[in-house]
């Protein structure tokens, strides 16, 4: 290799800084898998001593109001909604909030759930777009459906909210199903601790057809599709690796929107949910902590390792960065907007931790990288950069982060051992491939995001949905 | 330089395998290690020191090792040991919500009057999850109700809710009734809820004259079990009592509270036609939910409001 005093000052600069960045992230990493562990074996052991039939019999379980969101979604609302009305859970309402759709997605739950047209009076805690209709099953008197004005996701949550009767919400997306556990694990969870917990997350999984996908009590499979399935393994990551480290730490900062239990006084409490970001979830989140720890009162927002959920993910490139673009761009929203909790410890681990890892690792990690490889590539073809210095750190790399979400694999199997060995065989195996062929698609809809900030785009760009396929198990696999 | 990145590559490269194998081998090995610690054989065959110390295990002094604690505790109750009820008498009252939970299940799986005795004292005195534990008496096997009557005259508010609560499921015992009518007057709302809910449960139309009266209770949710409770059993008095129950049910529907005003519309629909005059006075009331409700009433009652002023 071109020894160090001949490397130009720049390129040498741009190489020491990033294996100070890579060093730091990778010690974050080595931390946070730590905390996780010990979560990962609190929660597995918390798990094998709940007496689940009890919760499920009992008539003090608290009820819940469940409220999906629908905007287009002709061809999932139907299997979300059954799934949700097949939840094993004491008493639960389920409210579907049609935002204005324009496929048929009303159509189709009336002819499904026998809907008929009630002249319902509503409340208005939260101000939102006007709802035309209110609709109640025939069949089953636990649904109701809202029609509304098209105003947005948090919009529609917020009209859910106003006509909720229980004490807890859980926030779905309607293009998602839920195993029939889904809410008994998350609530059994919760109500151990009612006065503190305000919120809680649980891991879902991406499915090309979620509504293909096996139901609770048998083992849930992978896409047998490369990009769906490292989406599938990006959220296992991410849930119990990192999340359940920041659950733990008391700093969890994303409540995800597929699903969210939150208690409605709390929400009703900051305001209900902002239409200002282009997503609600992860804002509403901060919004909870910067409250609670500005009035340093009790609480904690947890996330819950049990795959609750398959929920659909883009099936090409082009729809991938499209959403990972919005999910960047309301990251950088919600930041920037919540900056002021950065390193101060009056936010507690939120604001030592939690920020720290969103600006450093998530805001400015797309430059970071861009800047790191395409330099240390131009350095490595001019030969000021020894190519196999290069594609060792490649390599490295390649393999450094593979191991969080092999050991993120080895929680989720030693807690619940519910995919097939060859299925956890396969997720190993596309560990080392996540950084060379999904990563820098996430690189790129990153940057493209973060032009949507600066530009001020708040459009949701959903993706069009997957092609159906008649029989179940092709995609699914 | 590049002999350092070589170095560091290779040891990431053998982490990354030797977790890799970890994974796959400990999942092919799991299903004889679970057959193994599974066997109910295994925990008959524990000798007398086994058993002293799973006693210490369990005991309040391992608190720094929580799931220690607990498995002793399930091992204790599945062996039906001498010092089961004991720790879980402790256990019960640990601040740890796991432990709690954990001692309030096994002793549920006991299910005799020692058992149930220790319940209740976790009810009266446990500093959190008083809903776990009144959910395992709620279903306990033996009839706990001469335990449960002495805690509707606690000096805590929670635990007369909470026995007001699980006394429903005793409509015999001797002096419930009495004892619930007179909860009635409690200072407490919760415990008014309580105590009316389960006079429902246990008279049912009998109630009604009690949730009448509940009806101007301050306390609006108290308001609405009453009108609930109405709603759930008013519908099998006779014509004119329904009517005189939509009469007092009728001006509910302007109550101030949302939850109250929606409990009377239910309320109303399920009297039936009985409800339609009191309901159709409501139409010319100088309030406008009061109006608004009745118009909601009459059309889920296939009437029409030609002319009803909304705003």
């Amino acid at each position: 290799m071109t020894s160090a005093p001949e490397m130009p000052v720049l390129l040498r600069g741009i190489f020491i800084f990033t294996i100070g960045y890579a060093g730091l992230f990778a010690a974050y990493v080595i931390a946070m898998l730590a905390v996780a562990t010990r979560e990962s074996l609190f929660r597995r052991r918390q798990d094998a001593v709940t007496d689940y039939e009890s919760v499920l019999a009992s008539r003090y379980t608290s009820p819940v109001s469940i409220i999906a969101p629908a905007f287009n979604e002709v061809s999932m609302v139907v299997p979300a909604v059954r799934s949700l009305l097949a939840q094993q859970y004491p008493l639960f309402e389920v409210i579907v909030v049609d935002d204005g759709s324009t496929d048929g997605t009303l159509a189709a739950l009336v002819e499904a759930f026998a809907l008929e047209r009630r002249h319902t009076i509503l409340r208005h805690l939260v101000a939102t777009k006007p709802v035309h209709a209110v609709y109640h099953s025939r069949r089953d008197p636990r649904l109701t459906v809202l029609v509304k004005e098209n105003g947005g996701k948090a919009d529609s949550l917020n009209c859910g909210v106003n006509v909720a009767r229980y004490r807890y919400l859980c926030t779905v997306d309607g293009d998602t199903v839920f195993a029939a556990d889904a809410l008994l694990k998350a609530m059994t969870v919760v109500i151990k601790d009612p006065e503190r917990t305000v919120a809680a997350a649980s891991l879902f999984g991406i499915s090309l057809q979620p509504e293909l996908a096996p139901g609770v009590g048998t083992r849930p499979e992978l896409n047998r599709h490369l990009l769906a399935d490292f989406q599938h393994l990006d959220l296992m990551r991410s849930f119990v690796a990192y999340r359940a480290a920041w659950s733990r730490l008391g700093c969890m900062l994303c409540v995800s929107g597929a699903f969210g239990l939150w208690r409605r006084d709390v929400i009703l409490e900051v305001g209900g949910f902002s239409t200002e970001f282009t997503c609600e979830d992860i804002e509403m989140t901060f919004r909870i902590h910067e409250k609670f720890m500005r009035e340093r009162r009790p609480y904690r927002i947890i996330s819950l390792p049990n795959l609750v959920a398959q929920t659909e993910g883009p099936r090409n490139v082009r729809h991938l960065v499209s959403q990972r673009a919005r999910w960047q761009r309301v990251t950088l929203e919600t930041t920037w907007h919540y900056r002021r909790m950065l390193g101060r410890r009056r936010y507690g681990a939120v604001g030592l931790i939690g920020m720290p890892y969103y600006v450093l690792f998530e805001c400015l990690s797309p430059f970071v990288q861009t800047v790191s490889f395409v330099a240390l590539g131009i350095a490595a073809m001019m030969g000021v950069f020894d190519p196999r210095a290069y594609l060792t750190l490649i390599g490295i790399m390649v393999f450094g982060m593979a191991i969080p979400t092999t050991i993120a694999v080895l929680f989720h199997d030693v807690a619940f051992r519910d995919y097939r060995v060859r299925d956890v065989a396969r997720m190993i195996a596309l560990g080392p491939l996540d950084f060379l062929i999904y990563r820098p698609i996430l690189l790129f809809a990153a940057l493209r995001g973060t032009w949507e900030f600066l530009r001020g785009d708040k459009r949701w760009n959903k993706f069009d949905r997957n092609p159906r396929t008649a029989s179940p198990g092709i995609i699914p696999g | 330089m590049v002999r350092l990145l070589l170095v560091a590559f290779l040891a990431t490269f053998a982490l990354w395998v030797a977790i890799s194998l970890f994974v796959v081998m400990n999942r092919l090995l799991d299903d004889r290690r679970r057959r193994v610690l599974t066997e109910p054989s295994l925990i008959s065959e524990l000798d007398q020191g086994a058993l002293e110390q799973l006693a210490l295990d369990a005991g309040p002094q391992r608190s720094r090792y929580r799931w220690r604690r607990i498995a002793a505790l399930f091992a204790l109750t599945r062996m039906r040991a001498s010092s089961a009820h004991t720790a879980l008498a402790v256990a019960i009252l640990d601040p740890d919500p796991d432990v709690m939970a954990a001692a309030a299940v096994n002793l549920r799986q006991l299910g005799d009057r020692a058992a149930a005795a220790a319940l209740i004292a976790g009810l009266r005195t446990a500093p959190a999850g008083a809903s776990r534990i009144a959910m395992h008496l709620d279903h306990f096997e033996i009839a706990v109700d001469d335990l449960l009557s002495p805690l509707l005259a606690d000096p805590r508010a929670r635990t007369r809710q909470w026995a007001a609560s699980l006394l429903c499921r005793y409509p015999d015992a001797p002096g419930v009734v009495a004892d619930l009518t007179a909860l009635l007057q409690d200072p407490d709302a919760a415990v008014r809820k309580a105590a009316l809910g389960s006079l429902g449960s246990i008279r049912g139309v009998e109630s009604i004259p009690a949730a009448l009266e509940a009806l101007v209770d301050p306390e609006p949710f108290v308001r609405s079990t009453a009108a609930r409770l109405i709603g759930q059993h008013g519908p099998d008095t006779e014509w004119a009592k329904r009517r005189e129950l939509a009469s007092a049910v009728a001006v509910l529907l302007g109550d101030p509270t949302w939850e109250v005003r929606h409990a009377a519309r239910l309320t109303l629909v399920q009297l039936g036609a009985a409800a339609r005059p009191s309901v159709g006075a409501q139409l010319r009331s100088a309030d406008l939910f009061a109006r608004d409700g009745a118009a909601e009433v009459l059309r889920d009652l296939d009437e029409t409001a030609v002319g009803v002023s909304r705003t």
